[in-house]
């Protein structure tokens, strides 16, 4: 069994790490509202707050816990337009060895100073995507992505379709509660916009399922995940959909045998 | 010349005639879409974007770096832009080769800004990316931005595919220590199999690591120590005297 480092870093939720953006005068600046009182880090811990689209990063020194002070600028200049930009809290460790990642706020879209509103995030995006000779593919890059190879068919006729509903989503469901809870160990829903919480409450709030147990437990891990699939398929009437499909396919193929 | 973008309809032709040119490789650039109103429009900068060719990644970054002076923020997250300038360049960027042209896949060619691994093998936004992350001293790049223009290599697609690594100067400072070879201008050889030390065990340590460490925070020299032993053998002349807290490997 392969051994992880693991420094004991708390997820920060994101209602204690708050950004807003303003623009003056053309220029965008954001400010950080930080209430991390509770969290109990060290005080002399680096506050930092990282704002990235992509291959685009900008890091803001604000102090330590004992004493948060924003920069002197916290322009974003160099993104030019702020779409897509998110930011990034971290809480890093100034003991020997340095660098140590005491909590993170990871992914936190900002507030406009003028639209206190936020942008709903859909559960899973699909993306049409050249895959050479594979139909679809789930990529964990960043939040779950599910490609669909543009060379074979369109994204939506894919998805949409009763084969691909009744017999790939159930499986997409489970590889990403996979991930999340296995491979990722995460088991917190703080509240958060972050892809785990909202996929985490998702399952949870299927009829049935109720909360992940709140200690790790492979078995029982596994079992939560195949309860929420269970449910899932019902909820979605997976059997009827695979029936429709599968009986219009033998009703076109009336001469056709089965060998054993 | 100056610089336009495809429009939607350009950008659609574009893919069409990729397709075209992999059946028959024969197949010659629309290069009317460049100017034509219906497939292009004008940029609000001024950029020269006469054809050149190019022998490496940092070239072209370089030269990409210089025109977009003007206007980089825009520019640089402007997809038709860039798919304007890879069919403007295109002669240069996908040469014949007995007489045949072969594009490989549209990703090369087609920005998708949005996504990290398709825009890290574009031909012209994927090194510009990196060079400009690094712009501060490109040096620290090279081990992803040597080699020609059409072979980005798998250091390229293990670790700029990933925004939280290749933007670090930790991270791209130590594969560059790690795989350049400055006597050669070139990565070492043999680089894209799964083995000990590979740029794809890098990358998935890496990955362990970014959990746990600000990555930022860390000099090369910090970094490189807590690559388990597997690493050494690329940077190090003797094993370190002191046992810090490296990360453990993953395949004992």
């Amino acid at each position: 069994m392969p051994r992880l480092n693991f420094t004991g870093r708390r997820r920060i939720s994101h209602s204690h790490a708050r950004i807003s953006v303003t623009g003056i005068g053309g220029i965008e600046t954001f400010s950080a509202k930080l209430e991390l009182d509770g969290y109990k880090f060290p005080l002399t811990a680096r506050v930092v707050i990282e704002a990235f689209r992509q291959l685009e990063l900008a890091r803001f020194e604000f102090g330590t816990i004992g004493s948060i002070e924003p920069p002197s600028s916290c322009r974003l200049s160099e993104f030019g337009s702020l779409a897509g930009v998110r930011f990034r809290v971290k809480i890093v460790s100034t003991d020997v060895p340095r660098g140590r990642l005491l909590g993170v706020a990871d992914r936190i879209q900002p507030q406009d100073s003028h639209q206190q509103s936020l942008l709903r995030v859909p559960l899973l995006a699909v993306r049409s995507q050249d895959l050479g000779r594979e139909i679809w593919r789930l990529d964990f890059t960043d939040e779950p992505l599910l490609l669909v190879n543009s060379r074979v068919v369109q994204k939506k006729a894919l998805v949409q379709s009763g084969e691909f509903q009744s017999m790939v989503l159930p499986e997409v469901l489970r590889s990403i509660l996979n991930r999340i809870i296995l491979v990722d160990q995460v088991r917190e829903v703080d509240g958060t916009d972050h892809w785990t919480c909202r996929w985490l409450n998702f399952a949870s709030s299927l009829p049935g399922v109720g909360t992940l147990p709140e200690e790790a437990d492979t078995e029982l891990d596994l079992d939560w995940i195949d309860i929420t699939v269970g449910s899932f398929c019902r909820w979605r009437g997976v059997d009827k959909q695979f029936t429709d499909f599968w009986q219009q396919r033998v009703t076109a193929e009336p001469s056709e045998t089965t060998e054993e | 010349m100056l610089a336009r973008r495809l429009n939607n309809q350009g950008t659609q032709q574009l893919e069409l005639f990729l397709h075209q040119l992999r059946d028959d490789p024969h197949t010659d650039a629309p290069r009317e879409l460049l100017t034509d109103p219906g497939t292009s429009a004008p940029l609000d900068a001024e950029v020269n974007a006469e054809p050149r060719s190019f022998h490496s990644r940092l070239e072209v970054a370089e030269h990409l770096a210089r025109i977009l002076k003007g206007d980089s923020a825009t520019l640089r997250n402007d997809a038709g832009f860039w798919n304007w300038l890879s069919l403007c360049w295109f002669d240069e960027l996908c040469p014949q080769h007995n007489e045949l042209r072969n594009p490989g896949e549209s990703a090369r060619w087609i920005a998708d800004l949005e996504n990290p691994r398709r825009t890290c093998r574009h031909f012209l936004a994927g090194p510009f990316q990196i060079y400009w992350a690094h712009r501060d001293d490109p040096n620290r790049a090279l081990s992803l931005l040597c080699g020609a223009v059409h072979q980005p290599g798998p250091l390229v697609t293990t670790l700029a595919a990933r925004p939280s690594l290749v933007t670090c100067n930790a991270v791209v400072g130590a594969a560059t220590r790690l795989y350049y070879n400055r006597a050669t201008g070139r990565n070492r050889s043999g680089l894209a199999a799964k083995t000990p030390g590979s740029p794809k065990r890098f990358a998935d340590v890496l990955s362990q690591l970014d959990l746990t460490w600000d990555l930022h925070s860390l000099t090369v020299e910090e970094l490189l120590d807590l690559l388990p032993a597997e690493f050494d053998h690329f940077h190090r002349d003797v094993p370190p005297l002191s046992s810090g807290p490296r990360q453990l490997s993953l395949l004992d």
